[in-house]
This record gives C-alpha cells, sequence and structure tokens, in this order.
C-alpha cells in the first residue's frame, strides 16, 4: 500500500523519492530534532562569527576595575579573574570545542569505520585479529592512560586532545560498522556485484559502506555531544585545551576557584555544553528515528 | 543437432562445506558438458547442489565451502587453479551471472544505470561517456521502454521485470561466452516470468552465447534447453538431450518428477497427482549405496549397497542407475 500511495506522489510531483528524500520528509516532523538543529546551527553561527564581531579580544586583559565583574551591558556575560570578557571567550571556547568535538569524531569514526568494514567484510582470522584489538581497546582503564599520553605526546594543542580522544574512541564505530558489514555483506546485490567482477575494495566502499551509512551518522552525531563532554573531563583534570586558548571545559574548571564570588564564570560555558550536547543528542534521535529501515516504505 | 566446440566442461566437480555439524558434501563428483551456443538445463529439488554447483564455477563459493576436487574446464583452461584477481576478470566478461531475486540484487543507492555501467568500467577500457551510451544501448536491448530516463531510476522505482531485465543486462554488457541463470525467473509471476525467457532465448540467439539454465521448473527446461542434467543430492542422475530426457525418462528420479507435473489429463481423470515419496535426504546422513533408494519404487539389495556410476544407456544419454525405467514416457508437453 505504502507504496503505490508514494507512486502516486511520485507521479503527482514527478518528483524521484529516493532513501534521503524519504529521510529528510521524515526528520522534519520530528519537532524535537528540528529544533535542535536550528539551535546547533545558531551555535555554531555565533561560534564561528561571533569572535570577530566582539569588540573585545579573546586573552584581552581589562583594567583592574574590570576583573570579576557581574554581567553589564559592556560585558554581557560579566568578566573573569583577569577581566576578560565572558561572551567573548564563550564564543571563541565554543570554537574550539565544536572543533574538538567534531575532528574527534572525524577521526575515530574514520579509524572505526577502516576496521569495521575490513572485519565485517572479510570475516574469519582477520574479523578475529581486529575484533580482539577493539576488545582489548575497550577494556583499557582510559583516564590513567590518557595522564601518560598527555605527557608522552609532545605539545599542548588542540590537535592533541583530539588525537586522545579519537584513539579512545574509534572501538564502539568498529563494532557498529562490523555489524552493518557482517549482515549487508549477505546481500544479494553484493554476490550480484563480486559476480560482475567487482574487486572486493570496491564491493566495500562503492557498494557496501553506503548502505550502513544511516547508523554511522546517528552515531556520530550523539559522537560530537559525548567528544564535547569528553573534552570538558579531560580539561577539568588538567590534560585538555590550555590556557590561556579558552574552551568550555577549561573555562569550567577555571570558574571553579570563584564560584561563590562570581557564579556567572560557571553559568555559562555550563549552559552552553548542556544546550549543545542536549541538541546532539536530540538530533541523533530524530535522525536515528528518520532512518529506521523498518519504517523505509 | 550440430553441436559446436565445448565450452565448459565440469568434471568430477566436488564442493563440500565443512560445518560444525559435519561435512555436507553439497556438489559430490558432479560432470556436465556444455558446449558453444548451447543451453544446458540444470534441473533439481532444493538442496541437490545446483546453485552451489554453478557458485563453484563463478569461484564464488564462500567459507565454510570449499571445491574439494574436479576441474572446472572453461575455453581449455581450469578455473579452479585460477587466481582471484584472474577470475574477477572472468566473472562478469566471460561469465555472466543473473540470480534469483531481481527485488534484492540491485543496490538500493545507485541507479541501474549506475550499476550496469560499472560492469561495462570494470571489464573494458572505455570513456563513461561510452559506457553511458553502451548500458542505454543495452537497456533498450533488454527491452526497457525509455531507456534514457530508466537509467537514472533507482532499483524501488522499478517493477521486478523491470529490475530483472535491468539484471539481464548487467550480465549481458561484456558479451559473455556462458550465461548462467541460477532460477532467474523463480520470483516473477507467470507471465513476467515468459516475458524474460523470451527475452533469454531471444539473446542467445543473437550472439550465440550458451547458457546453463538452473531450474527447478521441468516446463521451463523444455522450453528453453538443449540438453538436461538432472541433479540429485549433488550427483547428476540423468543426463541427456532434452528430447530423450523428456520422451524416455531412464532414472526413477526423474521419471517421478516428470509424472508428477500436472498435465491437462490427470485433471480430468481426477486421480491424485502422483509424488515423489519420501523426502530429500539428510546431508549430514546420505543413504548407502544409492542416494536415491530410500525413495525408489525400484530399489533392490544392490541400490543400497552400491552406488552407481552414470552410465550410457543409449548414444548421448546417461543414466545412473541400475534398473532404469523402461517405459516409455506418453509425451504430455
Amino acid at each position: 500500500m505504502a507504496v503505490e500511495v508514494t507512486k502516486v506522489e511520485e507521479v503527482l510531483t514527478g518528483r524521484v523519492e529516493t532513501y534521503w528524500y524519504l529521510v529528510g520528509k521524515r526528520l522534519r516532523k520530528h519537532k524535537l530534532a528540528m529544533i535542535s538543529l536550528v539551535v546547533l546551527i545558531i551555535i555554531i553561527l555565533a561560534c564561528v562569527v561571533g569572535p570577530y564581531l566582539s569588540p573585545y579580544h579573546v586573552a584581552e586583559l581589562g583594567s583592574t576595575e574590570e576583573v570579576m565583574q557581574p554581567p553589564s551591558l559592556k560585558h554581557p556575560l560579566g568578566t573573569d579573574e583577569l577581566g576578560r570578557d565572558v561572551l567573548t571567550r564563550l564564543l571563541y571556547g565554543g570554537r574550539i570545542s565544536l572543533m574538538v568535538g567534531f575532528s574527534s569524531v572525524f577521526s575515530a569514526l574514520v579509524v572505526g569505520i577502516v576496521v569495521g568494514a575490513y572485519a565485517g567484510y572479510y570475516g574469519g582470522i582477520l574479523d578475529t585479529i581486529l575484533m580482539r584489538f577493539t576488545d582489548i581497546m575497550f577494556s583499557i582503564p582510559v583516564l590513567p592512560l590518557l595522564i601518560v599520553l598527555a605527557s608522552v605526546i609532545p605539545g599542548a594543542g588542540v590537535w592533541k586532545i583530539i588525537l586522545v580522544i579519537a584513539i579512545f574512541g574509534w572501538m564502539t564505530d568498529a563494532r557498529i560498522v562490523r555489524g552493518m558489514f557482517l549482515s549487508l555483506r549477505e546481500n544479494e546485490y553484493v554476490e550480484a556485484a563480486r559476480a560482475i567482477g567487482v574487486s572486493n575494495n570496491r564491493i566495500i566502499w562503492r557498494h557496501i559502506l553506503p548502505n550502513s551509512l544511516a547508523p554511522i551518522i546517528v552515531s556520530a552525531t550523539l559522537g560530537v555531544g559525548g567528544n564535547i563532554i569528553y573534552e570538558a573531563a579531560l580539561s577539568y583534570l588538567g590534560f585538555g585545551v590550555m590556557p590561556p586558548t579558552p574552551s568550555w571545559g577549561n573555562m569550567l574548571q577555571n570558574a571553579q576557584y570563584a564560584m561563590a564570588i562570581a557564579p556567572w564564570l560557571v553559568w555559562s560555558p555550563g549552559i552552553a555544553m548542556f544546550i549543545t550536547v542536549l541538541a546532539f543528542n536530540y538530533l541523533g534521535d530524530g535522525l536515528r528515528d528518520a532512518m529506521d529501515p523498518r519504517l523505509y516504505r | 543437432m550440430e553441436r559446436g566446440e565445448v565450452l565448459l566442461d565440469v568434471r568430477d566437480l566436488k564442493t563440500y562445506f565443512f560445518t560444525d555439524d559435519g561435512v555436507v558434501k553439497a556438489v559430490d563428483g558432479m560432470s556436465f558438458t556444455i558446449h558453444k551456443g548451447e543451453v544446458l538445463g540444470l534441473v533439481g529439488e532444493s538442496g541437490c547442489g545446483k546453485s552451489v554447483a554453478s557458485m563453484s564455477i563463478m569461484q564464488l563459493v564462500d567459507v565454510p565451502g570449499k571445491i574439494v576436487g574436479g576441474e572446472i574446464i572453461f575455453k581449455g583452461e581450469d578455473l579452479v587453479k585460477k587466481t582471484p584477481e584472474q577470475m574477477r576478470k572472468i566473472r562478469g566478461a566471460e561469465i555472466g551471472m543473473i540470480f534469483q531475486e531481481p527485488m534484492t540484487s540491485l543496490n538500493p543507492v545507485y541507479t541501474v544505470g549506475d550499476q550496469i555501467m560499472e560492469a561495462i568500467l570494470v571489464h573494458q577500457d572505455v570513456s563513461e561517456e561510452e559506457a553511458k551510451k553502451k548500458t542505454i544501448e543495452l537497456l533498450r536491448l533488454v527491452g526497457i521502454p525509455e531507456p534514457e530516463r530508466r537509467f537514472n531510476q533507482y532499483p524501488h522505482e522499478l517493477s521486478g521485470g523491470m529490475r530483472q531485465r535491468v539484471m539481464i543486462a548487467m550480465a549481458m554488457s561484456c558479451n559473455p561466452d556462458l550465461l548462467i541463470s541460477d532460477e532467474a525467473t523463480t520470483a516473477l509471476d507467470v507471465t513476467i516470468q515468459a516475458q524474460i525467457l523470451e527475452l533469454m532465448k531471444d539473446l542467445q540467439r543473437k550472439t550465440g552465447m550458451a547458457i546453463l539454465f538452473i531450474t527447478h521448473d521441468l516446463a521451463l527446461v523444455a522450453e528453453m534447453a538443449n540438453s538436461v542434467a538432472v541433479a540429485y543430492t549433488g550427483k547428476i542422475v540423468e543426463y541427456g538431450d532434452v528430447y530423450s530426457i523428456f520422451k524416455r525418462p531412464r532414472h526413477p528420479y526423474t521419471y517421478g518428477l516428470l509424472s508428477s507435473v500436472p498435465s491437462l489429463k490427470t485433471e480430468k481423470t481426477k486421480t491424485p497427482l502422483p509424488a515423489i515419496e519420501g523426502m530429500v535426504p539428510n546431508p549430514y546422513r546420505m543413504p548407502s549405496g544409492c542416494h536415491f533408494n530410500p525413495r525408489c519404487p525400484f530399489a533392490t539389495e544392490r541400490c543400497r549397497k552400491e552406488m552407481p556410476e552414470l552410465a550410457e544407456i543409449e548414444p548421448g544419454h546417461l543414466v545412473r542407475c541400475f534398473h532404469p525405467v523402461a517405459v516409455e514416457k506418453e509425451a504430455n508437453a
């Protein structure tokens, strides 16, 4: 029935109903996900453009009268212990936090997809080796190792944090991708592709991967939020983004010493992070519902 | 009928599956020959090894399956000895294959045009432009109306029959010498099935390719094939040209299969349709002697002890039976 209905719509509108078109259509019906998407776009735009519009520089120190001032017209979110404008730092820190979130998810995804794809497609010994390695990575207590890694890897740049988060973040993706490949490789179209002489690599990347994108996208969306929290935790322990570069994580850490006298220093990065992570989670949920293959036709 | 030179010679092929519960001899000493331009029908029930035989020819048998013996001589060369890379170049280019499920044999995320183009681009050194042109020609060749529009459509926008035509276009894209059709029309309804068969016959006449036509449907074999091989539990039990098999089936199994096809006569007399007693034996516990003996009305002590050889009973007609049926079957087709 559903097929006929969509067919009729196709004829009427002359529009081809591809899978992604249907996903978009269903996502638009998911109110919470759409609100989240709008909120995220606003946050991302503000973080990207904001620091250019602000009259203050991130590391610009204020005069002694401007130290730890509560929110005012001049400084809408107040100033910190060095007299720096919190709003400017919040937007700039958002850039860093979002960049850490996106880049670490992307790097982890690349590793996870490669490991999962080869393990799931070839199976056998390769699968055993790769998945046992994944299990080992999963069972490593991350925090002690992070302390070691933070001292071993030279430099204090943001890239180090991205790398560290990615190294410990690819295993879930690898398992998801492996699971998808295990079931998708049994599909007749894979057999058919082999029967026309398509090479294994081409089958993996061109035929199976595009069909396993849905759970990967969902996992990545949820992952961005998770990794923002992760960065905050690392920064809180002093292994994250190093000041004076602000991130939401180290702004929070910085604020704890002055919590009693300057609570606005905690509220701004805390709420920013809360809203962002929540929005990523709702968007991820919405995408999961929209991409559910059981709802497809 | 004048026969061309031998294109494919399968000799004593053995493909076993090594499972935790034991070894399944899916194909156990199968031999058959396909000449250039010939259509060989490979018939049998589910589980008789006909699909595994076709996957063995393509060298696409996956673990736990393994070809443990025999030769597959294609154009004078043994496919079993080919490296995966050599085999990849043969698949699609020299041997094409169509599958049972047209609904799922196409990748849902690419347009049908893209998928046929891929088959061309993998094997031929042509530009995308030429490949696209050739794809549209192929779509026209397999009887798809408005090929230019269909080129950009996704599989889910096509009907089952259309998709099977696309699969045939893919298989035909490099002018293969051999087309393997593994139950290619089983999933289609009868009128579409007739159209697809007609298309395959037509293409076969035009290009002179050989077809290995795998099916469980005897009526289709009678319509399509020049020769017939009847498979049972991984072995060929009867082999011959289509007329002698349908006119004078000598193996009790073939005889039983032919009798269980309803004809206009059986309906008139209201007699129940004769069926072959019993079940296909458990692949883990094959009966000793002739594998058909528990179901065979003519089985004797010897049948329970010894496996008969595939022997020529009349010129070009081979039977694996100690007690071949001597009755002439009334023509009911």
